[in-house]
């Protein structure tokens, strides 16, 4: 296990490099002028062309990469043209909503998506099954933007009971945070819940038609055993994989539920700085969330091995 | 699209006596202000940058509680002192002495005096935004504690009009405040350096997240009368808290929540629900913001004056202009500025330009050189003032028999694009800014800082005496005529103005429905 991962962490080196090598280029190939963001459009040209001096756009692209990337090898993504902050400073500050956001959309993807799974599989056909496969469809079909505007007329304008925007930090005041966590959390762990649902509903489905649960249940083993043990860990393997693409999909999609809820995380930080064209910002927030895909994915490669005795790495 | 009568849209008319109530129309309400509380402010931008020198993309509403300038404009957009207790302009034009307010103090209690000003002023001649508009000032020389003089190598009668422009502006920072930033710009975090003499202080600003301002007790409060960003500043409240919340849905339903006591910048459509809501209302923020099409007579079809002027006398300014939401919440105006104040507005010199006669214009199309070449129209969605009225425009240009199609880009690509003046033939446009007279130059240059075309001698004659000329009435008959050349060479159609809608709390009082919200005005009851 321990060379697996060394050598996971070595094939991470050329991917970084190849996702440092593409942010780059993409971003500064995309149209627009970060200095037009700082000026009226009526400014005279030659003040535009002094403002991007000062931002080092004036330099040959070549030399601007080799200075970022330079700046990347020794730990310093840069600083933001705007902010005129360390990138990676203003990571520390947006990165913890957006890990709370992502946990607990995940933690309430899972709660809610795994027993429905388990329970429409058992139950197959049953009224619960054809709830559960509604629950499902309008997951996967809803936006989660959309949901989320839902969510804050319902319980912020209409009931009062939670907040319509914003994060309170848990350091601040933690019943606080987890009450401006309750809706964006629900927003974006919706759809991810649908996703697992079905894939824990397909994967025991097709476990519970094998032959050894046959022979588990002819043996006499109780019908929740034969369910939770034998079939629900046999299937758990492609559940992970799902769980490990919602991770994904989690982060990807918090960059417009963080929109949608004014929520000061990652996902805001790149769409605000997108449109800014904030060049070291985004070029940071692509390298930062490739770094945590791959991450995610060796963990979920480790936790195989944890859930499937039979999978060893070498 | 119908053949329509000739005729001036109603609503221009209407303009026009509009126009003259304007300068006195701020409303303030009546109520005796109420002191203490906190406000929170829903806002549409998030803060990036406070140097209000170094970049223009600093947000007024903001910077106003914090720094001041020598000069500001008044609601007539006409400039009047606010550290500057008055100035005086020698018999030869060459020479403006200004005499600083006494008993000003900083928020780290030291008094503004004129070495604060020069330095200040030596600053913005460095990094400033606008510094290549002062040109004309050849030297600043500091007579005693409270009076400097600014010197010009010509009679400049725009001086201060350039000063008070609120976009870049001429603020007057502490001398060791500009000490300390050097060549650097004055950062969203450097919160000890946000020093200035506004009736608020910064107190903290979480970037992204909020800003938070307190009272400053040692205010001294400018002269006259509160008109525009002019006369005393409000300080009712013990603090003000801006939150940037981007999104106007979400920035809507905060306030519909209770969150915000103010939203500011919502869509139009929102008018209908804040007054259906008994705990809010909408206010309109006048004259807000401009729309126009520019045509690009430097390369394809629009290169022909006839094609340009097809397009002027056929289009329905008031049609276009319906796409913009609830009726009070624009207004008809095909002036290259404002209608208010200075502006001397008169619909009467618009009229013959604008019919909204399709024949005509096709009998225009057929005069001119147009060979069916295709006619790229540039838009942006993402700001929806710009791109609601292309529906209309779209059809007007096709049903005028041109090969129109649309061209849709987000906003950093159209900036990119329209600098390129091979890749497009028309494009829509807009202004945010309320700008002062001297300001009109910008309409007749390009963005790569040429003039277009359309752009003779005698438009540059006429800005010259906008700019120059010191006696106010010849200055204003210039911009009557300036107006008129911009309409003759149909380079652009400007179709109007669009008021920013407000949505606020029933409990705030005293919104003043200029352009910019005065925050520092506002109490709560």
């Amino acid at each position: 296990m321990t060379i697996f991962i060394i050598r996971r962490l070595i094939v991470t080196i050329p991917v970084v490099l190849l996702v440092g090598i593409a942010a780059f280029l993409l971003v500064h190939l995309t149209p627009g002028d970060p200095a037009d963001f700082f000026l009226d459009p009526d400014s005279p040209v030659e003040e535009i062309e002094r403002i991007r001096a000062r931002l080092g756009l004036d330099q040959p692209l070549p030399v601007q990469f080799v200075n970022w990337f330079g700046g990347v090898i020794r730990g310093d993504l840069g600083q933001s043209f705007h902010q005129r902050r360390p990138v990676l400073e203003m990571f520390g500050r947006a990165f913890p909503p957006t890990i709370y956001l992502t946990v607990t959309s995940l933690l309430l993807a899972l709660i809610i998506a795994i027993p429905i799974g388990i329970f429409s599989a058992i139950r197959q056909d049953s009224l619960l099954d054809r709830f559960a496969s509604v629950f499902v469809l309008i997951g996967v079909a809803t936006p989660n933007f959309w949901l989320g505007l839902l969510l804050i007329q319902l319980f912020a304008v209409q009931l009062g009971w939670l907040p319509a925007q914003g994060f309170v930090r848990p350091e601040a005041d933690v019943w606080g945070s987890l009450r401006s966590l309750i809706l964006p959390s629900i927003a974006l762990g919706y759809s991810g819940a649908a996703l697992i649902a079905r894939m824990t509903r397909s994967g025991m489905l097709e476990v519970l038609r094998q032959d050894f649960i046959r022979t588990a249940r002819a043996k006499g083993i109780a019908e929740n055993r034969v369910n939770y043990v034998h079939a629900l860990r046999n299937a758990f393997n492609p559940i992970l994989t799902v769980i490990g693409l919602a991770v994904a999909s989690l982060i990807s999609g918090s960059l417009v539920v963080e929109l949608v809820f004014n929520f000061p995380g990652v996902g805001r930080l790149v769409v605000d700085s997108v449109f800014r064209r904030d060049y070291p910002v985004i070029q940071g927030s692509l390298l930062l969330i490739a770094g945590i895909t791959i991450v995610v994915n060796l963990v979920i490669d480790m936790l195989y091995a944890v859930t499937d005795p039979r999978i060893r790495y070498a | 699209m119908s053949t329509r009568p000739t005729r001036l849209p109603k609503r221009l008319v209407l303009g026009a006596v509009a126009a003259v109530l304007a300068l006195g129309s701020i409303a303030y309400a009546q109520d005796d202000p109420n002191v203490g509380g906190t406000l929170i402010v829903g806002f549409h931008a998030s803060l990036e940058v406070m140097d209000v020198m170094g970049v223009t993309a600093t947000r007024d509403e903001i910077w106003q509680m914090v720094f001041e300038p020598l000069v500001t404009m008044n609601a007539g957009l006409e400039p009047v002192g606010v550290l500057a207790d008055s100035w005086s302009v020698s018999d030869d034009g060459l020479e403006w002495t200004f005499a600083l307010r006494q008993g000003v103090t900083f928020h780290d209690g030291e008094p503004m005096t004129a070495a604060d000003v020069a330095a200040s002023y030596e600053r913005l001649m460095r990094i400033g935004a606008r510094r290549s508009e002062f040109v004309r000032i050849t030297a600043l020389e500091v007579i005693d504690e409270h009076t400097v003089v600014f010197r010009t190598d010509e009679p400049w009668g725009a001086l201060p009009e350039t000063f008070s422009m609120p976009s870049g502006a001429f603020v007057v920072y502490p001398e060791r405040v500009v000490e300390a930033l050097g060549e650097d710009l004055m950062g969203i975090t450097d919160v000890e350096l946000m020093i200035g003499t506004g009736p608020y202080q910064v107190e903290e600003i979480v970037p992204g997240e909020r800003l938070v301002f307190t009272r400053f007790e040692d205010y001294t409060q400018p002269h006259g009368e509160a008109s525009g960003w002019a006369g005393p500043r409000g300080q009712y409240l013990d603090e003000i808290v801006v939150l940037p919340i981007t999104d106007e849905a979400t920035r809507s339903l905060a306030l519909f929540a209770g969150e915000v006591h103010i939203a500011d910048q919502l869509p139009p459509e929102d008018v209908v629900r804040l007054d259906a809501d008994p705990n809010t209302v909408a206010a309109y923020r006048e004259p807000g913001r401009r729309t126009y099409l520019k045509m690009n007579d430097k390369h394809g079809p629009f290169t022909d004056h006839l094609l340009r002027q097809a397009v002027q006398i056929a289009i329905d300014l008031e049609e276009a202009m319906f796409t913009q939401g609830p009726e009070e919440s624009w207004r008809v105006n095909p002036f290259v500025r404002y209608q208010e104040g200075q502006w001397m507005w008169d619909g009467e010199v618009m009229a013959p330009y604008y019919q909204a006669d399709l024949e005509r214009g096709r009998e225009l199309v057929a005069e001119s050189t147009y060979d069916g070449e295709l006619i790229r129209y540039l838009t942006r969605p993402d700001l929806p003032d710009q791109y609601r009225p292309t529906s209309v425009v779209l059809e007007l240009l096709q049903d005028l028999g041109l090969n129109a199609e649309l061209m849709v880009v987000d906003g950093a690509t159209f900036t990119d694009v329209r600098r390129d003046l091979t890749g497009w033939e028309i494009k829509s446009a807009g202004g945010g800014s309320v700008v002062p007279l001297s300001y009109l130059d910008a309409s007749g240059i390009d963005r790569n800082g040429e003039p277009w075309n359309w752009v003779g001698d005698d438009w540059f004659e006429q800005l010259e005496i906008i700019a120059n000329e010191l006696d106010e009435d010849i200055r204003r008959e210039a911009v009557l005529e300036l107006n008129r050349i911009s309409a003759e060479a149909a380079g652009e159609i400007w179709l109007g103005d669009l008021f920013s809608v407000v949505g606020v709390r029933d409990n705030v009082r005293n919104i003043p429905d200029w352009h910019y919200m005065r925050l520092f005005d506002v109490w709560l009851d």
